[in-house]
């Protein structure tokens, strides 16, 4: 189909020639695209594509090179899998909203744990105070799990949360509670974070030396791959870079070196690449430009099937499939006339439906200053529904596959991709190029380009540099935080650690502690630990002892 | 001759978001200052004590996750404690819903910056204070 014998294309591109000639094609200068830091042409025509092989290059969907996307009739049946963010506050306020995201139709739990849960503080570390409950929900032990699933069919939903660097101490709570209920961890379906380097690389709520970070990434990979059949124990998050500054490039490149680094941690212990390879998850980050996105899903899905084949000898054909799921970055949403943030996230749906997402946790218009609102999180709940459900842009499979532009981005894209990770893997690696800070000073200086873009209004944002409307300025529901909840919660912990078995925590604390020291896989031990109300923090600390603590490079 | 002004750029509590800070700090070099940054998550125990031991005349601070008024009231607390409260300036910017914005400056702190605030004021408030 792409390919055209040789006197086709040269009379093909005499008469691109001529067509440019005669209506001055490209005389009011190049159009830049910083995804791919390309210069896009005016029009693309088969003998850009000259080279393409169907079979070879897209082929069929669930086949590889899985071009054209990992399932056969990927989302014309149903619907990808909807969510939204939402954890705010303490478990019952958290739990309550969940209720209602539940019978407005969400088939999945999303916990978004507050910073102090994130760095293994408790609720009562007076480092903590100013921060519990803020930007999500506090979890200090398992008490706080009970009450989140009270009422929730824990066995029927899966669960994921973006702990990163805990996300072991997290799901080793989340099986202590199912299993207390009588469920037992081969039943429990969903997706943890668990990816270090992309948050030591983005948002830094890193608590342990990358080594150990990564050390502990491994052990949940493999608890999982043995017990939890249904479970994703890693999301390697694109989303901690893209937010956090850096272009579509750096993303997937960064990534898949990430992904690489947790893969052959697993294969020095020993564990099979085809017991590994279908366990781990992404989640990707994607900006309004339509085509590019839908470009990079279709390239990182056949960079990834050709790495995982070529590189790591796989043989399953799960083994080979790139799943993500995607967010519209909440960076392209301002905070000006904010409702038009609704317009922006839908440009996001479709981009990366088009590129065959699978799962899109969409961002309420208001994420980016605010904690969203009931209201919001419907909307954007709603967002996905219309487009996936009412725009029909799900009929076919991979409808821009064959598009001359499109095939041509994601052949570039792929190749651009590739010699990211090999720039990293010549550097030393993820751990050293984020030790030294060579990755978070490329983001860094990405995200200062993209700001001065906007500043100078070469990047337009309607309403912030261009249409500007003079506006009753917009009282954004800023969520008031409560100190009583935070009193309360507080209360609550200490309530729990008054009243549990003091010496079976002390215990399986100092069996987690000689297990962390010895190398074993620590995940049993902190399932014993949660089990027994030992708190997050405590856990924490007994790790800590021995991994020793994150320093970060402080990068300007 | 322009004095060097010396500035610490302090990201204030557990919030690891710290672009803004690091992209105001940047822009603060560009314009000729110096500046110390001190990393992410300090107590404001460690901002009060890097302001000391860097001999700076502002401290600029970034908050997005809205512990901005019990942190910055700290700080401030502290400086006090020291006898350091019109020596050290102390400047604010970030998430900062707009009826916090009046209890800052109430509370003693010499200027606010809210998000989007456009980068010229940033950088003429700077020019005017190493004038």
């Amino acid at each position: 189909m792409m390919t055209m014998n040789s006197e086709d294309l040269q009379k093909l591109i005499k008469a691109e020639e001529e067509w440019k000639k005669s209506f001055k094609v490209g005389s009011k200068g190049p159009v830049m695209s910083d995804d791919l830091e390309i210069e896009i042409k005016p029009i693309y025509t088969p003998a850009d594509v000259k080279d393409l092989d169907y079979m070879d290059n897209l082929g069929f969907p669930a086949l590889y090179p899985f071009t054209r996307g990992p399932y056969a009739e990927m989302s014309r049946h149903g619907p990808w899998r909807y969510s939204v963010f939402s954890g705010f506050g303490t478990a019952e306020e958290t739990n309550a909203r969940w209720k209602i995201l539940y019978d407005a139709g969400q088939r999945s739990l999303n916990l978004a744990p507050d910073l102090p849960t994130h760095l293994g503080l408790d609720s009562d570390d007076p480092l903590a105070y100013e921060e519990v409950g803020r930007v999500g929900m506090a979890v200090d032990t398992i008490k706080d799990l009970e009450i989140l699933f009270e009422g929730l069919p824990l066995d029927e939903l899966p669960f994921s949360s973006n702990m990163e660097s805990l996300a072991p101490i997290i799901c080793a709570m989340y099986i202590a509670v199912a299993e207390k209920k009588g469920i037992p961890a081969h039943k429990l379906a969903g997706t943890l974070s668990n990816d270090p380097l992309s948050t030591a690389s983005g948002k830094q709520t890193v608590v342990f030396p990358l080594d150990k970070c990564v050390r502990l990434t491994s052990d949940l990979i493999e608890y999982c791959s043995k017990n939890m059949p249904k479970f994703y124990p890693v999301n390697i998050k694109g989303v901690n870079i893209r937010e956090g500054g850096c272009n579509m490039v750096q993303e997937i490149g960064f990534i898949f070196s990430f992904a690489c680094t947790y893969i052959d941690e697993c294969l020095k212990r020993g564990l099979d690449i085809d017991e590994i390879a279908p366990k781990l998850s992404f989640f990707c980050c994607g900006g309004l430009h339509i085509f590019e996105e839908a470009a990079k899903y279709r390239a990182a899905r056949r960079l990834w099937g050709r790495l995982l084949k070529e590189k790591y000898g796989v043989h399953k054909r799960e083994s080979m499939i790139f799943r993500f799921t995607s967010i519209c970055n909440p960076r392209e949403f301002h905070a000006e006339m904010p409702e038009i943030n609704l317009v922006r996230g839908a440009c996001g749906i479709i981009g990366a439906a088009l590129g065959g997402s699978q799962g899109m946790l969409h961002p309420a218009y208001d994420e980016t200053f605010a904690i969203p609102t009931e209201k919001s999180c419907l909307l954007a709940l709603a967002s996905q529904q219309v487009i996936a459900e009412e725009s029909n842009i799900t009929k076919t499979v991979d409808p821009l596959g064959g598009s001359y532009y499109v095939e041509y981005l994601t052949d570039l894209a792929e190749e651009k991709f590739a010699a990211k990770m090999k720039e990293v893997a010549d550097y030393g690696g993820p751990i050293k190029a984020i030790e030294d800070g060579y990755i978070q000073r490329q983001i860094l200086e990405n995200f200062i380009k993209e700001e001065k873009a906007i500043n100078t209004g070469e990047k337009v944002v309607v309403g912030r540099n261009k249409y500007k409307v003079a506006q009753e300025e917009t009282d954004m529901a800023v969520h008031v935080h409560n100190y009583d909840s935070t009193k309360k919660q507080i209360q609550r912990t200490l309530q729990v650690k008054a009243e549990r078995d003091g010496s079976a925590v002390e215990t399986s604390l100092e069996r987690l502690n000689s297990a962390a020291r010895s190398g074993e896989n620590v995940m049993p031990y902190l399932i014993e630990c949660a089990k027994n109300y030992a708190s997050l923090g405590e856990m924490t600390g007994a790790l800590q002892e021995v991994y020793g603590k994150y320093r970060e490079p402080r990068i300007i | 001759m322009k004095k060097r002004l010396r500035v610490l750029v302090a990201k204030p509590g557990l919030d690891g978001h710290d672009l803004g800070a690091r992209l105001i700090a940047r822009t603060l070099i560009e314009i000729g200052a110096e500046v110390v940054y001190t990393g992410r998550q300090q107590s404001p125990e460690q901002v009060v004590e890097a302001a000391v031991q860097e001999d700076v005349q502002v401290i600029g601070m970034s908050y997005l996750s809205g512990a901005h008024m019990g942190l910055t009231g700290k700080i401030i607390e502290l400086l006090k404690e020291k006898g350091l409260e019109k020596e050290i300036l102390v400047v604010v910017g970030g998430l900062i819903p707009k009826p916090d914005l009046l209890q800052l400056e109430q509370m003693g702190v010499a200027k606010v910056f809210p998000s989007r605030s456009p980068v010229e004021d940033i950088v003429g408030y700077f020019n005017k204070l190493q004038a």
